[in-house]
């Protein structure tokens, strides 16, 4: 919960393009109730991932005072998961097969088997615990500038690609070489690519 | 849209370019490390404002890519009798150049500290540690309150940052960096060799 409170992480993007109709809380407030997380407390599902409000992650109603905060939007994206580890799975599967083979007195098929599996499978993920993790985001609107409360590359991945789905507006992660060729006059940008490492000790 | 540059994106394919200098994100830190073990005190934008920047509890020095990396992490030490950082300026005279390290920066009005690496020179982990509405952290504010208060404090900090960039860029594209400044650091950093070997 790094922009409210906590340690935070800014991982920059610079956006690189304007929505057509303009950046309005309509068209931020539309696309995020389009992607809006969509909650699998009492589903088998193993995972679902959508927008929420930053400021209560239990709401993704998106009204505009619950994203819109003057000259930035912030809104969190969120994932939740359901792991069932393959041991587990085959724990519960003995025992599965076992009760089988003393009710029919044979072994299941391929076909039994399978079907046995993901019945199982489904049973067990009804019954596993949901994880779900955050990840925070701010939209500098006068600055075109997007920060992300992560940075390893997983989290950017997942971001940048939920990013693309839902505004569709391209992103460059700002990096020290291109922060050197946003924050230089033009005449020097040339500089900047052809710079080699230098020694700082001989 | 944005005011910022995106032309030259044209003719260079973004993550190349990125992995090929990746030195400057690692050059920035050294220089922002061994710069403020000289004087902590920093003039940004033409003198318009002063930062006070120091490195605290752990620096992760490197030098090389892939197979041939090497990796040094240097505590800072607390005894003392012995000379802060010690492993680490072996390390720079070794070659190697910071790849993060855990800092703190200081204006007249805040105070934050956060780890830096060279790799993105995104802040992680930054933690507004004093200054104007630190106190209100987890206090009287709502939510709304300490979000718009703390994303107003990240902005200043990223102008902070950009102007300490700023700062090295300019030196390292000019002539002064080879002539007046790597002699500077270098020569502060043997000063210091000698005063270790006193001790």
């Amino acid at each position: 919960m790094g922009f409210i409170k906590g340690g935070a992480t800014l991982c920059r993007y610079r956006i690189l393009e304007e929505p057509d109709e303009g950046l309005t809380d309509e068209f931020v407030g539309q696309r995020l109730k389009k992607n809006a997380f969509s909650d699998i407390e009492d589903t088998p599902e193993e995972s679902s991932i959508g927008w929420v409000e930053i400021i209560n992650y239990l709401s993704a109603s998106f009204y505009p005072g619950s994203f819109s905060f003057g000259n930035f939007l912030a809104f969190t994206l969120r994932q939740d998961e359901r792991k069932l580890s393959a041991k587990t799975l085959n724990r519960y599967y003995a025992i599965r097969e076992a009760k089988f083979i003393t009710e029919t007195g044979r072994k299941p098929n391929t076909i039994k088997k399978t079907e046995m599996k993901e019945s199982l499978r489904l049973d067990l993920l009804r019954r596993s615990l949901l994880s779900t993790n955050l990840y925070q985001v701010v939209w500098l609107k006068d600055e075109a500038e997007v920060w992300l409360d992560g940075t390893s590359e997983k989290i950017r991945a997942l971001f940048e690609d939920y990013w693309a789905r839902t505004f569709g507006l391209a992103l460059r992660l700002i990096v020290p070489v291109s922060l050197g060729i946003e924050l230089m006059p033009e005449k020097f940008h040339q500089d900047i690519i052809r710079l080699m490492p230098s020694s700082i000790w001989v | 849209m944005s005011k910022k540059t995106k032309n030259i994106w044209d003719s260079y394919d973004f993550l190349e370019l990125w992995q090929e200098k990746l030195f400057l994100g690692q050059e920035f830190l050294t220089w922002l490390w061994l710069s403020s073990e000289v004087d902590n005190r920093f003039s940004l934008n033409k003198g318009q404002f002063e930062v006070e920047v120091w490195f605290e509890k752990t620096l992760k020095l490197e030098s090389g890519q892939g197979d041939s990396l090497h990796s040094v992490t240097c505590q800072l030490s607390n005894e003392p009798t012995t000379l802060e950082w010690a492993e680490a300026f072996i390390s720079v005279i070794n070659h190697n150049k910071v790849n993060s390290g855990r800092l703190k920066i200081k204006t007249p009005e805040r105070e934050w500290s956060m780890t830096l690496s060279g790799h993105t020179l995104a802040p992680k982990s930054v933690k507004l540690t004093a200054g104007a509405n630190f106190s209100s952290e987890g206090g009287d504010l709502s939510l709304t309150g300490q979000l718009l208060d703390r994303v107003a404090s990240f902005a200043e900090l990223n102008t902070v940052l950009e102007a300490l960039f700023t700062l090295f860029i300019e030196l390292r594209l000019s002539k002064a960096w080879e002539e007046d400044e790597l002699p500077r650091l270098r020569s502060w950093v043997l000063k210091w060799a000698e005063q270790a070997r006193g001790q």
